[in-house]
C-alpha cells in the first residue's frame, strides 16, 4: 500500500462534490500522476454517479406501512413471549400427569395384574386400591389443568 | 387483565428498556432520508433491485423491532446498514438453485438506468467484484464512511479494512481502465 500526503484533500474535495472544479492546476496534476489519488477520484466520482441514479429510480415502501409491519411483528414477538412460560408450564404439569399414571400403573400391581383383571371380567377385587389410586390421581392432575389453562387464558 | 393487557405491558417493558425507539413520526423523517440509500447500495452490491425491494423492508422492520438503544440518526443509519448487510450476507448464504454468484451478468443490467457513460460502464465492473468487495467500496465511495464505521456495518476488524480496501479499488479502477480502452 503507498501513501500519500494528499490523499486526503483529493477526498474532501470528492466528498464535498467540489472535483475537480474547485481544485487548482497543481493538485489536478498530482492527482493524474498519482496512482492512489486517481484511483479514489476515478473509484468515487463512478460510485456517487451510481448511487444518485439509485437513489432517483429507488422503490421504496410508504413508511407507514414499514411502520404498521413493524408494529405486527413486535405484537407476535410480544404474543411468543407471553406464551412460551405457559407452554412450559402446561409441559410440566402434563409430565407430572403421566408420571402419576405410571406411578399408578405400578401400584395396582402392573401387567400381570392388569391381565388378571382383564381375564376374570372386570372383577376389581384384588386391584382396586391400585385403581382407585390411579383414578383419584388422573383425575386430580386434569382437573387442575383444567382450572389452570382456563384460569391463564381468562 | 386480559389478553391485550398483558401484551402491552410486555411492550411497555420493552420499550422502557430501549427509550430513544423512535416514534411514528420520528420514523417517518428517518425513513424518508435513508430508505433510498440503502435501496441504492443493497440494489448496487447485489445487482438485483427486486432483492433489494425486500431487504429495505426487512432492514427498517428489524431495526424497529429491535431492543438496540440509538444514539442519534448517524448512529440509527449504521445499524440500519448493518442489519442489512447481514440480510445481504445471509441471503448470500441461502443455498438456492440459481445463486446470485451464478447469474450471467446481462441479468444484471438496470432496466432503469439512466444511460450515463460512468454508471454503464461501472455496474458490470461492479458486478465483476467479490460481494464484500462491492460492499466495501460502495460504503467507502458512495457513503463516505470512515474505515472503523465500515469495520461496524461490515462486523470486520477496522485494521483489515485498509488492505481489503485498498485490493478492492485497484482492482475495479483496473476493470475500470480496461474497460475505457
Amino acid at each position: 500500500m503507498m501513501g500519500c500526503a494528499r490523499t486526503a484533500e483529493v477526498q474532501e474535495l470528492l466528498r464535498l462534490g467540489h472535483w475537480p472544479q474547485a481544485a487548482g492546476a497543481e493538485l489536478r496534476m498530482h492527482v493524474r500522476g498519482c496512482r492512489k489519488c486517481s484511483e479514489i477520484a476515478l473509484l468515487t466520482q463512478a460510485l456517487c454517479a451510481a448511487k444518485e441514479s439509485a437513489v432517483n429510480n429507488a422503490r421504496v415502501e410508504p413508511p407507514a406501512l414499514v411502520w404498521w409491519r413493524a408494529q405486527l411483528r413486535r405484537k407476535r414477538e410480544a404474543v411468543q413471549r407471553v406464551e412460551r412460560p405457559i407452554r412450559v408450564q402446561m409441559f410440566l404439569v402434563l409430565a407430572v400427569v403421566c408420571a402419576g399414571l405410571v406411578l399408578a400403573f405400578r401400584l395396582s400391581g402392573g401387567v400381570a395384574a392388569w391381565r388378571a383383571w382383564m381375564s376374570t371380567g372386570a372383577g376389581a377385587g384384588s386391584l382396586a386400591p391400585g385403581l382407585m389410586i390411579a383414578g383419584a390421581v388422573a383425575l386430580a392432575m386434569m382437573a387442575g389443568l383444567a382450572v389452570y389453562v382456563g384460569v391463564e387464558r381468562k | 387483565m386480559t389478553w391485550d393487557e398483558v401484551l402491552e405491558s410486555v411492550q411497555a417493558g420493552e420499550g422502557a428498556a430501549t427509550e430513544s425507539r423512535m416514534d411514528r413520526d420520528a420514523f417517518a423523517g428517518f425513513y424518508e432520508r435513508t430508505a433510498r440509500p440503502l435501496w441504492a447500495y443493497l440494489a448496487r452490491v447485489s445487482g438485483d433491485p427486486a432483492l433489494a425491494d425486500d431487504l429495505v423492508q426487512e432492514s427498517f422492520v428489524r431495526m424497529l423491532c429491535a431492543a438496540t438503544p440509538m444514539d442519534g440518526e448517524v448512529h440509527a443509519k449504521r445499524y440500519l446498514f448493518r442489519i442489512a448487510t447481514n440480510l445481504l450476507r445471509d441471503y448470500w448464504r441461502k443455498p438456492r438453485a440459481s445463486s446470485i454468484e451464478d447469474l450471467p451478468e446481462g441479468a444484471f443490467v438496470n432496466e432503469s438506468s439512466d444511460g450515463a457513460d460512468a454508471q454503464m460502464m461501472l455496474e458490470p465492473r461492479l458486478l465483476q467484484l467479490r460481494p464484500r468487495e462491492r460492499q466495501l467500496l460502495w460504503l467507502a465511495h458512495a457513503e463516505g464512511y470512515s474505515h472503523k464505521e465500515i469495520a461496524e456495518i461490515m462486523g470486520l476488524r477496522s485494521p483489515s479494512i485498509r488492505l481489503m480496501l485498498f485490493r478492492a479499488r485497484h482492482r475495479l479502477a483496473e476493470l475500470l481502465k480496461d474497460g475505457a480502452r
